[in-house]
């Protein structure tokens, strides 16, 4: 089978961006990643797009507009859109059906709540039960309850991504919290409050994806492993609450990259809101079941800990463009396999990164990638 | 006075104005039980048959929520709960008001009506009251 690498990456800042289109984001995206892996438009054989909220085929005339003629396939898994595209073009080079191809991710996004689509599902829509923090908060409320953890403990992952927001000039969020600011913010859904939960933004992400070259300009960071599940969520009453559609992924992942989860120097895991953290790092095997809250609360998931989670802001803090989510965590995990990651780069620069990324509900799917240098 | 139909027929039958069904799908071949309804087993793919669940279970988990989207039906702040049904199945469903049950706590489901007019439909509640 051919090897795959991440050739270059690219991103637009994450924030609000109300004169500019997502084709001048996407643009500005595909060009950084280009540029980093000494490549170019021409060479680019397909493109697989992922967005959650454009308009049929958003994705073509974005890429279009960004200058690249290739084909463009335009997926939306929600939240997990460009995870799922990246899954779809390391399986079509690894298959030798194309040598260089792109994936794009990219959402405008409007202020407020989001609403979930499930036309099938009127009780969740109108009672507001499917809505994110809800479902997010049954999550922490069972967690706590479960492992006998604080709500403070919980809280204190939004003050380790704010922090790292900080160091990330691309992050939507760069703002300083201390643990009162964040179970002082107004309550959404108890126990969480606003700054446990993700902003709506705006951006763009991209990654050169193409048979591994030997000697070869770019980041030349390998997938070791990308897998893909649908979600079923509480539909299984044998699961808890925990996340076990990545478990599962992990387990699969882990395998196919012959690697332990021991042997991960750093993950970006799906925050959407702080007990999203929390349960995917433990399904991801980083840390002991119960123990990521306090892990958090103890900083041994901060970028100078030792296990390093969501380095670049994740999505509470760096931003949450649906469609772009997934392509920047990878763009974040390259970075630090390679040693850009500026003032935020981890020690010892890393060998072996996973990212999980998540839509919502059974509406889309988990991803887990697995990368290494 | 005629019933208000469901606000979701996937979940409930409403009968008359204070008999209503809990539905779910089970597969013929697995067993697999599933709330909502589901046309097709999601463990094996088989044709599901409907079936009336027990509407009594296990709180697994709560929340008040504080704010929501202004087209929701609920004004906050207003509770929901996630029940485990001993038929085994697992839904949310809002809290009756002013009630706050805890976690392993037995509750029962009710029908309550949402919306006004020929807007009104039913829809279902925990509730610690009868169960």
């Amino acid at each position: 089978m051919t090897d795959v690498e991440i050739a270059g990456v690219g991103l637009h800042p994450f924030g609000r961006f109300p004169d500019r289109s997502a084709a001048d984001m996407v643009a500005v995206a595909v060009a950084e990643a280009l540029s980093m892996a000494g490549s170019e438009t021409t060479r680019v054989r397909a493109v697989y797009c992922g967005h959650g909220l454009a308009t049929s085929g958003g994705g073509t005339a974005a890429v279009l507009e960004a200058g690249v003629t290739a084909p463009v396939v335009n997926v939306d898994a929600a939240c997990a859109s460009s995870s799922v595209a990246l899954s779809l073009a390391v399986a079509a080079v690894r298959a030798d059906q194309w040598d260089e191809v792109l994936v794009v991710g990219f959402e405008k996004m409007g202020r407020g709540m989001l609403r979930s689509a499930r036309p099938h599902d009127p009780f969740g829509d109108r009672l507001g039960i499917e809505a994110q923090p809800v479902q997010y908060a049954l999550k922490a409320s069972w967690y706590l309850d479960r492992y006998d953890v604080k709500p403070a403990d919980l809280a204190a992952v939004a003050v380790k991504s704010r922090a790292h927001g900080l160091l990330n000039p691309n992050a939507h969020i760069q703002q300083h919290v201390t643990l009162a600011d964040v179970l002082g913010s107004p309550v959404v859904a108890d126990p969480l409050t606003r700054f446990q939960c993700s902003p709506t933004s705006d951006g763009a992400a991209a990654l050169v994806v193409r048979r591994a070259r030997p000697r070869a300009h770019g980041a030349q960071v390998r997938v070791r492993s990308c897998r893909v599940e649908n979600q079923l969520g509480a539909q299984d009453p044998d699961a808890g609450l925990g996340d076990a559609t990545t478990a599962r992924l992990a387990t699969a992942a882990y395998a196919e990259a012959g690697i332990g989860a021991d042997d991960v120097d750093v993950a970006q895991v799906h925050d959407a809101f702080t007990p999203g953290e929390v349960l995917r790092t433990e399904a991801l095997g980083l840390c002991p079941e119960g123990e990521g809250a306090r892990w958090a609360a103890a900083g041994r998931t901060a970028g100078t800990g030792d296990m390093p989670v969501n380095t670049d802001g994740g999505l509470l803090s760096r931003g949450h463009p649906l469609g772009a989510t997934g392509a920047a965590q990878i763009v974040e995990l390259v970075l630090q396999l390679t040693g850009r990651a500026g003032a935020r780069q981890v020690e010892r620069t890393p060998r072996t990164a996973v990212s999980q990324n998540s839509g919502g509900g059974e509406n889309a799917a988990t991803v887990v990638t697995v990368l290494a240098r | 006075m005629m019933p208000a139909p469901p606000l979701d027929a996937r979940r409930m039958r409403v009968t008359d104005d204070d008999r209503w069904d809990l539905l779910g799908a089970r597969c013929p071949a697995c067993g697999h039980t599933v709330h909502p309804v589901r046309v097709a087993c999601v463990r094996c793919g088989r044709a599901t048959e409907v079936v009336t669940l027990r509407p009594v279970g296990t709180v697994v988990a709560s929340t008040v929520v504080h704010t929501t989207r202004p087209d929701v039906a609920l004004r906050p702040p207003f509770g929901v709960a996630l029940v485990r049904l001993v038929d085994g199945p697992v839904l949310a469903a809002p809290v009756r008001e002013g009630e706050d049950p805890a976690h392993g706590d037995r509750v029962a489901l009710a029908a309550f009506d949402v919306g006004e007019g020929d807007e009104r439909r039913r829809a279902l509640q925990v509730t610690v009251a009868g169960s």
